[in-house]
């Protein structure tokens, strides 16, 4: 916004300027200015003063209304009545992107409603979405400066817009979109559909063998669009928790439809994600979609299922792998689990090295890994608790620090506020620990000095499930006389299992498994000229107020009226 | 330098000019013998008119055959001859000769010209005058000139006189007369291009003289090149006054000058007083035998 002073400064420079360059005046002797006087003073009389005075009401009044219809003040316009409804398209194509990497769709949705804000008459009063608070245009651009918070996030796709005396709906014409508006109400749809590449992945499902009975199936399908027609370049990767299990490109041409059988038997328990790559694709959203294995989770949803600690009411299986499972029994680590009754500790195993082959029992399905003085070459795909983790092995967080010796602090500095530490005090706590370095995907939940005693990672959604690392020895710490070890263990537990952000985003993923939401060109709206993209960047503005705008109008009408008193106009 | 050109007359114009004499309305008595007849009767020859005899006349004036006829104390009154006191209040502030050279000095030479003229009829007709030429004060005085043979020192001293200065009429009132003067006629000649002429003119009401004003005029002064933007700048003050040209202002000063013209006419008729324009565009014998006549001259003898 200007600032005020600013046009005030500018009016002000303008009219010093008009001064500066008018004609200097001659100078001409006369015998007496005294006949001049009196003339000059005669004007005040009667008929000169009223024609004097007549003038000086016009200029005033011509100023006046300059400055008031420039300034379209809010008593001359019929802004009082009913507010202006902005409706914007909530569903998922409106997230997807311009061309060349521009904004999205609901950002330039945001900036044509900024712009019939801008537009509008002076003082007249806004809705947004099925909000029925009339907003003043100030409120209104606030609120669409920052089109990600407030208005893609409305999912209703049938809003009731409040009583407007017009409606002004923003939508790319994709998606069950229909507002509720009052019948009579001038309804102005603005396109922001602007065609692009985009590839979907529109199925993802499990469905049950056809022909085998060792193992479900996935049914994948794929749709590609182009607005140029030409042939759309796609590489998928399908993957389970450990590992990805197929990787394929494929040639689609637009408007093709590639489907896939997928044999899930080969896969490990677990998630599966299916993911797509395509250059100049501007809808990320339906990249991605995940399924749970349904001989395992028993259900043919797309939707995984969110593990809540606090309600769960079966123990958690807990498979330890251990250095020397011999060594393992009786330490202070086994009497914890062992104490906690929301674990059940499934099996011991020994651990092995990465040449190793790998053992011929099958692993039993768990919950949670436990590495006892141990930890594998490749982070297993599930959480894991890393005790005591060897110096020289990548684990929990932990990179290894060569030959790093081990030296004994006392913890200085916890995250208390971690879900970790409830109810569990390590401060002064004296451990053996070595120097090593954070993963910087990982954080420190406790440390002694420069060493981190205690690392927990909390990777992204689709970057591994959750770990922690404790780094010093219980079996050589206070920690395990005291009550703080189980209470540490049972956090642990709920929070290594927790994985709340893993199954909510896939949940998200799967949501836009929807063929229509991908065929992000499909519209029947006329889409929007390439000239009114170039105004997505840039901030819409206001005007200058009418209050900024009539005080420069009486700025110059002041000056007028010192002109026509100095007797500098005629 | 003194410039006696500005005083060749024609010697048929001059025999003219003899035979006129001031006119004014209260001729107060003079110490010396003239030949104006006195406001009050006294013990001139022309007899005038009768009144009753009250106690202390001069019982010699006492008309017995009137005694005879009327059975009435009746006086003879006769009319009194003396000279006249006459002041001629002369302009030489700046805006007399606003710009140098012959052209801008016309207003001060008509001025002086008239004043020659005035005191050439006054010393003819044996008054007794008294030359003060003044601007922002009274220069230095010349007279009670008496007599026909101070003509010559009189024009002598107009012809060596200079303009310069403002004009403060009220000023010059308190300085000629601040000592006793007798009353008689005061002349002001000035082209009246001031605002102290009312206030000069005020002050000469209750010393009870007979004022003839002459205001002299050159219609140059209501002449400007009003094309553009213009400072105007008085000669006389330096004051600046800027304008801006109008199709009609100079029309409409015009007529503001015959305003102001008139305001001072109707000023000095409403006190009994003498005005007389005299532009510089006209002939001086046009003015002396026609405009001059008319308001402050009579024909004597």
């Amino acid at each position: 916004m200007m600032p005020f002073w600013l046009p005030l400064g500018i009016t002000a420079l303008l009219v010093l300027a008009i001064y500066l360059i008018r004609p200097t005046a001659q100078a001409l002797p006369v015998a007496s200015t005294v006949l001049w006087r009196r003339l000059l003073a005669a004007r005040k009389r009667r008929r000169d003063r009223l024609r004097w005075l007549l003038s000086l009401l016009l200029a005033t009044t011509v100023a006046g209304f300059l400055s008031v219809g420039a300034s379209r003040a809010p008593w001359l316009q019929p802004g009082g009545g009913d507010p202006i409804a902005l409706a914007f398209d909530p569903s998922p194509t409106m997230q997807a992107g311009l061309p060349d990497g521009g904004p999205s769709r609901i950002e330039l949705a945001a900036s044509e409603a900024r712009r019939i804000v801008v537009e509008a008459e002076s003082g007249s009063r806004f809705t947004v979405n099925a909000d029925p608070t009339p907003l003043t245009s100030t409120e209104a651009l606030a609120v669409l400066s920052d089109p990600s918070a407030g208005l893609s996030n409305a999912p209703d796709t049938e809003p009731a817009i409040p009583t407007a005396r017009r409606v002004h709906v923003f939508t790319d014409g994709i998606g069950p979109y229909t507002p509720i508006v009052d019948p009579g109400t001038e309804t102005n749809t603005v396109s922001v559909l602007v065609p692009a590449r985009n590839a979907g992945i529109v199925r993802f499902a499990t469905r049950p063998p056809a022909t085998r009975a060792t193992g479900p199936e996935a049914l994948l399908e794929i749709l590609a669009t182009d607005p140029a027609g030409g042939t759309v370049p796609v590489e998928l990767t399908v993957a389970d928790s450990e590992t990805i299990r197929i990787r394929r490109q494929l040639e689609l041409e637009s408007g093709d439809r590639f489907t896939a059988l997928i044999d899930l038997g080969s896969f490990a328990p677990g998630p599966v994600t299916a993911r797509i790559a395509t250059p100049g694709d501007v809808f990320p959203l339906d990249n991605r979609a995940g399924l749970i294995d349904a001989g395992r989770a028993g259900t043919g949803s797309t939707r995984l299922p969110v593990r809540h600690a606090r309600s769960r009411t079966e123990p958690r299986r807990v498979l330890v792998v251990a250095r020397s499972p011999g060594s393992f029994a009786g330490s202070a680590a086994a009497l914890a689990l062992e104490a906690d009754a929301s674990v059940d500790v499934v099996a011991v195993r020994a651990a092995t090295g990465a040449d190793d082959p790998p053992p011929e029992d099958p692993i039993p399905a768990a919950d949670i890994a436990t590495f006892h003085r141990a930890a594998p070459a490749i982070p297993p795909a599930m959480p894991a608790l890393y005790l005591d983790p060897p110096q020289a092995v990548t684990a929990g967080g932990l990179s290894p620090a060569a030959d790093a010796p081990l030296s004994q602090h006392r913890i200085d500095r916890t995250d208390a506020s971690h879900p970790l530490l409830a109810g569990v005090s390590l401060l002064g706590l004296p451990v053996v620990v070595a120097a090593r370095e954070l993963d910087p995907q990982c954080s420190a939940l406790a440390s002694a000095g420069d060493r981190t005693a205690i690392a927990v990672c909390d990777p992204p959604p689709d970057g591994g499930p959750r770990s922690l690392a404790v780094a010093f020895d219980l079996d050589h710490s206070s920690l395990a006389q005291r009550p703080d070890l189980a209470a540490l263990f049972q956090n642990a537990a709920s929070w290594l299992t927790e994985t709340p952000a893993i199954t909510g985003d896939l949940t998200t993923d799967t949501g836009l498994q929807d063929e229509r939401a991908t065929r992000i060109n499909d519209s029947t709206l006329e889409p929007v000229p390439a000239d009114r993209l170039a105004d997505v960047g840039s901030p819409n503005r206001r005007p200058w107020s009418w209050r900024t705008l009539a005080l420069a109008g009486l700025l110059l009408a002041s000056f007028e009226a010192i002109t026509f008193f100095r007797g500098l106009t005629l | 330098m003194a410039d006696h050109s500005v005083f060749t007359f024609e010697p048929a114009f001059l025999a003219r000019l003899e035979r006129l004499r001031l006119l004014t309305r209260r001729v107060p008595a003079g110490g010396f013998k003239g030949e104006h007849r006195a406001s009050h009767l006294g013990s001139g020859l022309e007899f005038a008119d009768y009144r009753p005899y009250v106690e202390g006349d001069d019982v010699r004036h006492l008309d017995w055959r009137a005694y005879l006829r009327f059975d009435r104390l009746l006086l003879r009154m006769f009319e009194e001859h003396g000279d006249l006191a006459v002041y001629i209040l002369l302009d030489c502030s700046h805006s007399m000769a606003p710009t140098p050279g012959p052209r801008g000095r016309r207003k001060f030479d008509a001025a002086r010209r008239i004043a020659a003229a005035l005191t050439y009829i006054a010393l003819a007709t044996l008054d007794r005058v008294t030359l003060a030429p003044y601007s922002g004060h009274v220069h230095q005085v010349l007279g009670p000139l008496h007599g026909s043979r101070q003509v010559w020192r009189a024009l002598d001293y107009l012809a060596n006189l200079d303009t310069g200065g403002e004009t403060h009429l009220d000023r010059t009132v308190r300085e000629v007369f601040a000592a006793r003067r007798r009353r008689g006629l005061v002349i002001v000649i000035s082209d009246l291009l001031s605002d102290t002429t009312e206030g000069g003119l005020d002050l000469l009401l209750p010393l009870r003289h007979d004022v003839a004003v002459v205001q002299v005029t050159d219609h140059r002064d209501l002449e400007a090149p009003l094309d553009r933007d213009t400072t105007l700048v008085d000669s006389e003050t330096g004051d600046s006054l800027r304008i801006h040209g109008a199709p009609n202002l100079l029309h409409r000063l015009e007529r503001e000058a015959e305003a102001h013209r008139e305001e001072i006419r109707a000023r000095c008729t409403a006190r009994g007083w003498s005005f007389i324009h005299a532009p510089v565009e006209a002939s001086f014998e046009e003015l002396a035998l026609g405009a001059l006549r008319r308001g402050l001259l009579s024909r004597g003898r």
